[in-house]
């Protein structure tokens, strides 16, 4: 069975591989081949430099290498009720029958479907169920909605809220009976997997509260899972990810689009799903909205259900014309990729039992007009004598899945993962490098002693007081590099403590400015008469506002801290290449090409009094008495609702500058001190030899010395030559993940 | 129309021909201020119900308005057009008028495929057509742009036909936007499911629970419709004979029909009889609220004759006070007409 086959931990022999999904061959690979691979040779390298760098390094490598295990891309579906979410990730993920799907929506799950993931030991899939707490909270609070009015009007009772969480603990109760309260909390393991054990966990299917709970078990839990971790094998993907489902939102029963909305947070990369009959209706632009407040450029549309449209060519043309004109609207500056299709075909396509799913004339009528499909074929279909596979490719073609794959893989390759990827090539760079130089400086000490090998105790005494010397400069050196390196903190926290207060200065400014003026609108509609339906508070526009602020300022901030970390750069050199007379500095890093750290805007995105949708607000007009009162209210209100999104949000600001700030100094500190802090210990050594060789009585070099001196030239030799290649290799690889498709994201 | 406005109607009528025939002087004041009433009384109630079509974008709404007003389509310099109001009522002859805030423009139907004057877009307040086929309607339609629309709207509106698609059965921002109308609105209002074809037939009831568990409270009645433009353009000319052999075979080794949406399939008409089914009481409720009005100012009128009925008996007992003293002929027609109106 098809399920299965994604399912199981065995290959997949039904499921095509991703070379043959597309007939038309525009699919190279599986989504994020070449990140995986990038990401498999620096796993490699990092145990190699492992081997040859200092022991100060070592704990950089293998920080490194943890943080390289643990990549995985999280790819939210998200979109309104009925958008064939469910049926787009079984065609994403090449699983028809994965995931139920219903006319109506039911589940208030979250599913993860894990790919690449699973490691010994692992169960197949996990269902966990509300906890106690959960579940009260939401039975008694409601949650954020309920929160959110309470703050609006207090003591104010969402009686919808309170009926639908009584028809769902009701629910609950009549299908699980008394073992109901024993489950809360608990999570479900499974070995092995197949849909039928999903769809008792995450079921789609009736919803009505009066029906006798169904006899096949289906949904059984539904009610209290509140999400699924699900392994899957096979699939289209290369680089470790996670594709999650989300319950729809635009949803009257108002706990699942609640769900949905905490969701939202953790991705790395969103496909937002959108029917073609209603392409972008209002529901779809406020959620558009919260995103834009998350992410610029990691974001995809996919127009689904372009089967449905009468005209499929034409209608398809016009709809996708229109979404991108809209979607350009509300993100100005971004390409977001907008692909039209039918998961439906894909699905019809993949099921392993042949075209289960009706196709009509319309669809073959478009397959023919875009070339997919020959009117020769048709006839040979219908005459028997021509592949069936012909319909397949066409249908899979047609679907926007492959397109869809194209598009992920791009963004993919700018997404979070891929910038960790890019930082750790260049600190391994680094750190390889700086391993080389010091080799180097050891071996041509080490040549040098051993040429003169008929070094005698006098020499020896003679060159005692220069190390000696040397060893004092490099304390000092090393002195002031620690207390440059702490100066450095020292600024980086004046300049980042300077900076946030003035963006929040400024950003408490914008909200001001912004209640002032609502409140200004408002009373004057009152006073004008008008009823409070023809005022709504706009918060979106306040969001945009605070985001393009917030934005301004953390670049101002970053490049602050970078310039800073440039002039030092050079200083740090001159010091290095001072101590390490004939070697090259260290490679310069070009601190300008540091990634740029990426702000966390998810605050902006928690909901606030003002999403409140109007008929919440009827409650809070009818209590107070004068226009100018009311007009009062609303911009406290405003101030007091913004004030600890700001909050976070500079707050997150300044740990995102905190961490870029000591993630410089301390790759640049951290190299230099490393290759000090080496060269002591050589000198140390040489010095004890020395020492030795002074105590010896006068004559040639004793031949265990020069024998011993011979063996450690060779290891030094070995080690450069491996480190050499290790700085080749990576040079190699932080090109290639220099060059970005597309626009590139980092300055 | 209701018995109780048939009634109305009578009586009405009964007090005009009292009037009329009383010899009450035409310039008296009293009978000119009576037939005002009279008129203005008339004219208020037999105002055709406005029937609002209204959900959100995409929904079905001018469909649903051209299923009731009986056009194939609307003009097509119309069609591309549902950015503002469209007002449908009957006419003798079809016509089509923009309204613009400097007034009416008739639209020359000869020139149905070329697109609206390009000034008209900017201007342009409402779309207003008469339409032969609307004959025997006793209603007007105003087919809306996507909610949200204008409040004077919903003002107007009468009845109202909320569009929702059955592929996605009832939305929290249907559910907020139907809440948040006029009780008045609510009581006399359909919730009309289009696309009902979309689905199959075991998800049609499904969908059907769903709207009924959740939207019933809410309206007065659920309707399922198909969708009347989802009709194929699509046709393969000469190789038609082959899709339908490709069709036969498919569904042989497949064991269901992989054709749906054939060209040949007849306008749907059950759709429109189940509209009209649910419309009916609705338009009776209409003409019953009416009724009841028209019987509250009836009463207020006849409350209001009684400073005019004792003006008449002063300038009675002046005129001729050889009969009954204190009580002329115009006082008596009066009273007589104010106590058949306080009937009412």
């Amino acid at each position: 069975m098809g399920d299965t086959a994604v399912l199981d931990e065995a290959p997949s022999s039904s499921a095509p591989g991703p070379r043959t999904l597309n007939a038309t061959g525009k699919r190279q690979g599986a989504i994020g081949e070449k990140l995986e691979r990038w990401r498999g040779e620096l796993i490699e390298l990092g145990s190699k430099l492992d081997q040859v760098v200092e022991p100060s390094g070592k704990s950089l490598v293998s920080e490194a290498a943890r943080l390289l295990s643990r990549q995985v891309c999280k790819i939210a579906v998200i979109g309104q009720i009925k958008s064939g979410k469910s049926s787009f990730v079984n065609a994403f993920v090449r699983a028809p029958d994965l995931l139920p799907t219903d006319v109506n929506p039911w589940t208030t799950a979250v599913t993860h479907l894990h790919f690449n993931q699973r490691r010994s030991g692992d169960p197949a899939a996990i269902f966990h169920f509300f906890t106690e707490t959960e579940w009260n909270a939401i039975a008694n609070g409601g949650g954020l909605l309920r929160e959110l009015t309470e703050r609006l009007v207090p003591g104010f009772e969402p009686e919808l809220l309170r009926e639908q969480i009584n028809s769902l603990r009701h629910r609950a109760a009549s299908r699980l009976g008394p073992q109901f309260q024993d489950l809360m909390g608990q999570a479900h393991s499974f070995d092995e997997m197949n849909s039928g054990v999903l769809s008792r966990y995450v079921c789609a299917g009736s919803y009505a509260a009066a029906k006798p709970p169904p006899t096949d078990q289906a949904g059984q839990y539904s009610d209290i899972t509140r999400a699924a971790d699900v392994h899957c094998s096979g699939g289209p993907f290369a680089f470790p990810s996670t594709l999650i489902d989300t319950p729809g939102t635009n949803d009257p029963f108002l706990l699942r689009d609640e769900i949905t909305r905490r969701n939202l947070e953790t991705a790395d990369l969103y496909i937002v799903v959108l029917t073609a009959r209603q392409p972008l209706a209002d529901a779809d632009v406020a959620l558009l909205r919260i995103l834009r407040g998350l992410h610029k450029e990691r974001l995809l549309v996919f127009i689904n259900r372009i089967d449905d449209l009468s005209d499929i060519s034409q209608d398809q043309r016009e709809i996708r014309g229109f979404v991108e004109e809209r979607i350009k609207r509300e993100f100005p500056d971004s390409e977001v990729p907008v692909i039209t299709g039918s998961a439906r075909w894909a699905n019809a396509a993949l099921a392993p039992a042949g075209v289960s799913q009706p196709f009509d004339r319309r669809s073959l009528a478009y397959f023919v007009e875009t070339g997919l499909m020959r009117r020769e074929d048709l006839v040979q279909a219908a005459n028997r004598e021509g592949p069936r596979r012909d319909f397949k490719d066409a249908l899979l073609a047609s679907s926007g899945i492959p397109e869809v794959y194209d598009a992920i893989d791009r963004l993919m390759s700018q997404s979070r993962s891929a910038h960790i990827l890019r930082q750790v090539g260049q600190c391994f760079s680094e750190l390889a490098r700086a391993s080389e130089n010091t080799v180097q400086a050891e071996l041509s000490e080490l040549s040098e002693l051993q040429s003169g090998a008929e070094t005698t105790a006098r020499k020896a005494s003679a060159q005692l007081p220069h190390l000696d010397a040397e060893l004092r400069q490099l304390a000092e050196v090393s002195g002031i590099i620690e207390t440059s390196a702490k100066s450095i903190d020292e600024q980086m926290r004046e300049i980042i403590t300077e900076e946030i207060r003035g963006m929040g200065e400024r950003l408490r400014a914008e909200v001001s400015r912004y209640a002032a003026e609502e409140q200004r609108v408002l009373a004057d509609t009152l006073r004008r008469g008008r009823g409070p339906q023809e005022w709504r508070c706009e918060a979106d526009g306040l969001r945009r506002r605070i985001a393009e602020n917030f934005t301004v300022g953390f670049d101002h901030a970053a490049s602050r801290l970078a310039n800073l970390q440039a002039r030092v750069s050079p200083e740090l050199h001159q010091l290095l290449s001072m101590i390490v007379p004939g070697t090259h500095p260290p490679h310069e890093p070009d601190v300008r090409a540091f990634p740029r750290p990426q702000p966390n805007l998810t605050s902006l995105s928690s909901a606030v009094v003002l999403d409140l949708a109007t008929p919440w607000w009827s409650a809070f007009f009818n209590r107070s008495p004068s226009p100018d009162e009311r007009g009062k209210e609303v911009a406290d209100l405003i101030i007091s609702e913004f004030s600890s999104v700001i909050d976070e949000l500079t707050a997150s600001a300044e740990t995102a500058l905190m961490g870029y700030g000591s993630n410089m100094s301390k790759w640049s500190f951290g190299i230099c001190s490393s290759i000090i802090e080496t060269l002591r210990r050589r000198r140390e050594e040489l010095r004890s030899a020395y020492e030795n060789l002074a105590a010896e009585a006068t004559g040639p070099a004793a031949p265990q010395a020069v024998e011993q001196r011979a063996q450690q030239i060779a290891g030094l030799r070995s080690k450069l030559g491996q480190t050499a290649a290790i700085v080749e290799k990576l040079d190699l690889i932080n090109e290639q993940l220099q060059l970005r498709p597309g626009t590139s994201t980092g300055k | 129309m209701t018995e109780a406005m048939r009634a109305l109607v009578d009586l009405l009528s009964d007090v005009r021909s009292k009037l009329q025939g009383s010899g009450v002087s035409q310039r008296s004041e009293a009978h000119q201020i009576l037939e005002a009433a009279l008129n203005r009384l008339e004219q208020t109630l037999a105002r055709r119900p406005t029937i609002l079509v209204a959900g959100e974008s995409n929904s079905g709404k001018t469909s649903v308005a051209n299923l009731l007003a009986g056009l194939d389509a609307l003009p097509s310099a119309v069609v591309a057009n549902t950015s503002v109001p469209v007002r449908l009522r009957h006419g003798k002859e079809p016509a089509v008028m923009a309204r613009t805030a400097d007034g009416a423009v008739s639209l020359s139907l000869a020139s149905n495929d070329d697109a609206l004057p390009r000034f008209l877009h900017s201007g342009m307040q409402s779309i207003e057509i008469e339409w032969p086929t609307m004959l025997g309607n006793n209603f007007e339609l105003l087919d809306t742009p996507p909610w949200p629309i204008s409040p004077q709207l919903i003002r107007d509106a009468d009845i109202l036909l909320w569009c929702s698609v059955a592929p996605r059965p009832w939305t929290e921002s249907e559910r907020q936007a139907i809440a948040g109308l006029p009780l008045r609105l609510r009581e006399r209002s359909i919730l009309v499911v289009t696309h009902k074809d979309a689905l199959p037939m075991s998800d049609q009831a499904k969908v059907m629970d769903r709207y009924r568990e959740h939207a019933q409270e809410l309206v007065s009645a659920i309707v399922m419709i198909d969708s009347t433009e989802h009709k194929s353009k699509a046709t393969f000319d000469d190789l038609e004979p082959f899709v339908e052999e490709l069709s036969k075979s498919l569904s042989a080794e497949l064991g269901e029909s992989p054709l749906v949406g054939d060209p040949a399939e007849a306008p749907d008409t059950s759709s429109l009889q189940s509209l009209r089914d649910a419309l009916e009481p609705l338009l009776e409720a209409y003409w019953d609220h009416r009724a009841l009005t028209g019987r509250r100012l009836c009463r207020h009128l006849a409350q209001a004759l009684t400073p005019v009925i004792s003006g008449a008996k002063d300038v009675g007992a002046d005129a001729s006070s050889a009969s009954e003293p204190g009580y002329g002929p115009d006082a008596a027609i009066l009273a007589n007409i104010a106590s058949r109106l306080s009937t009412a």
